[in-house]
């Protein structure tokens, strides 16, 4: 059951987050059109897509659950299929090569896909779903199984697609770093319920503080302390000046600190959420 | 039809063919059937007459082997290895086709793209009818090269008629595998349950058959040699071609054959078509 009212209408990147079975993954087939047998209707530009598919289809690029992909092809055959679906008689081999070379597995356009990695094969699912540049891009954990390098080409793919044209760009993941560094706004899946919609607004960063357990939180001064658990918590820190504050008051005020986390605004959200301690 | 729908089509059949050309299963396949091809070229070519003095009374003296019994023999012996080829390539290429794709995830690919479901569904049909065409016509084309070697002259027109029976049974096949392969979920299972299924619906359909065209209330007892008889006619293509007497069957008991045939291929593209695109979701 996924209850969602008029939600992506605007061009930005939405990240989806919410625990296992949340109802995410599904909430991506039926934006996609993946899944033709549910209660209201997936609008792509005011186009029913269950009723008109492949003209909806024309406009979105997604990567949903997890594919194997095709053991016995490599990769340069499978841009070539996505290539012609997507924009027929116009595909170009040097546009499939110009594809490869951006997901850096242009070395390795002749090898089997059985023989990529995970990893690889996750960068180029991703490809998959962004070729001909479609309008609307939905990427479902596109950083599972990737290692640091993977998620900074995946960065620097989702800021080129960004700043490309505008674009609306939907992206579940476990990953609430990567999503609170990329979205623009957030939206916290509960149980297929929306539990809360957050918009995000420039850089920054909680440092959550473990401290005594009579620590009060009016110590910290002006610094805002949304979060705060039996000892926790949560300073919210956007700017050099106020990280540089931040470390002097808890030298002058000689507070004891067990331990500190440094997390996005998305990871304390969903930590409020999920009652994470 | 619109040229999309017949790129579309064109586009994912050429793909689904060359991941199954590299596939290991086109692998096994090709050198099993080309394996068979061999051992029935080294035993047609050696020991042909041998064969044929089985078919003849042991009081009879050979002094000559007319052609014609030796072309009989020769097509009764690789059409009756012919008749297990289709539902071989079949069930390595059919019947995993579809249940592969979605355990996969790979299906997604193609359902988030500018194709409908339709267009997927008869490019897997294309793709997989090939693939089959391909591995069961290797060993048509060596019982092809094999006959001019021995008889040193192009067969005779019922050939002709033997390679479309071939065609046709390869399309009811993959079409049935195929129609398997949108049931279940677990494309390891389907190879042996294709076979299962397909034997045991063949065999069913042949004796409800067989039970119409006879009174008697123990024919599956008495008609047992009939029965067997009739399932073969109608599912294979040597004997809707020849008959087990070596003398060809009339043109009638072939129609029908072929009617059944074409039977089974409509049955089986209704339950792919329904099942596959009747399901709401993919997974």
């Amino acid at each position: 059951m996924i209850n969602i009212p008029n939600l992506f209408m605007e061009n930005s990147i939405i990240g989806i987050v919410g625990p296992n079975g949340s109802g995410k993954s599904t909430l991506l087939k039926i934006i996609s059109g993946c899944i033709d047998d549910f209660k209201g209707s997936s609008l792509v530009d005011g186009i029913n897509i269950v009723e008109n598919h492949k003209d909806c289809a024309r406009k979105i690029g997604a990567l949903i659950e997890n594919p194997w992909l095709y053991s016995y092809v490599n990769s340069y055959e499978m841009l070539e299929i996505a290539h012609k679906l997507r924009k027929g008689e116009k595909c170009i081999g040097e546009e499939i090569e110009e594809d490869l070379k951006s997901l850096g597995l242009l070395h390795k356009k002749n090898v089997p896909l059985r023989d990529l990695s995970s990893g690889e094969k996750k960068r180029l699912s991703i490809g998959l779903a962004v070729t001909g540049s479609p309008d609307i891009i939905i990427l479902d954990e596109p950083t599972d199984n990737m290692d640091a390098v993977g998620v900074d080409m995946f960065e620097n793919l989702i800021n080129r697609l960004k700043n490309e044209r505008e674009r609306l760009i939907i992206i579940t993941s476990h990953d609430l770093d990567i999503i609170g560094k990329i979205c623009d706004r957030i939206i916290f899946l509960v149980g297929g319920e929306i539990r809360k919609d957050l918009e995000l607004e420039g850089g920054g960063y909680y440092f959550i503080l473990h401290t005594d357990e009579n620590f009060k939180p009016e110590i910290m001064g002006d610094f805002s302390t949304e979060y705060s658990d039996k000892g926790k918590i949560a300073v919210w820190i956007d700017n050099e000046e106020k990280l540089n504050k931040f470390f002097r008051i808890i030298s002058e005020k000689r507070i004891r600190i067990k331990n500190i986390e440094k997390i996005t605004r998305a990871e304390l959200e969903y930590k409020k959420i999920m009652g994470s301690k | 039809m619109s040229y999309n729908t017949i790129w579309n089509i064109r586009s994912m059949a050429i793909f689904f063919l060359k991941n199954y050309r590299k596939s290991n299963a086109f692998k096994y396949i090709f050198s099993l059937f080309l394996f068979i091809s061999l051992l029935m070229a080294t035993l047609s070519i050696f020991f042909l007459r041998s064969i044929v003095n089985e078919f003849i009374p042991n009081s009879i003296k050979i002094v000559h082997y007319p052609t014609p019994i030796l072309e009989d023999i020769y097509n009764f012996a690789w059409g009756s290895i012919a008749i297990y080829l289709p539902v071989l390539a079949a069930s390595f290429f059919g019947s995993t086709s579809i249940s592969s794709d979605i355990e996969s995830k790979n299906i997604y690919h193609f359902m988030t793209m500018p194709v409908s479901k339709e267009e997927y569904l008869l490019s897997k049909v294309l793709s997989c009818y090939i693939a089959s065409i391909l591995s069961v016509f290797l060993f048509v084309a060596v019982q092809f090269i094999v006959y001019l070697i021995i008889f040193k002259s192009l067969p005779n027109i019922s050939f002709v008629n033997y390679i479309f029976v071939v065609l046709l049974i390869i399309l009811t096949d993959t079409i049935g595998a195929m129609a398997f392969s949108s049931i279940v979920k677990k494309g390891s299972y389907s190879p042996v349950g294709f076979i299962v299924v397909f034997l045991l619906i063949t065999n069913i359909v042949s004796l409800i058959i067989s039970g119409m065209t006879s009174l008697d209330g123990g024919f599956i007892i008495t008609n047992a040699q009939r029965v067997a008889y009739l399932i073969f006619l109608n599912v294979d293509p040597y004997f809707m071609v020849y008959t087990g007497s070596l003398s060809g069957i009339s043109l009638n008991a072939e129609l029908l054959s072929i009617y059944i045939q074409i039977g089974y291929t409509v049955v089986f593209s209704f339950i792919l078509y329904s099942v596959f695109l009747r399901r709401g979701e993919i997974s």
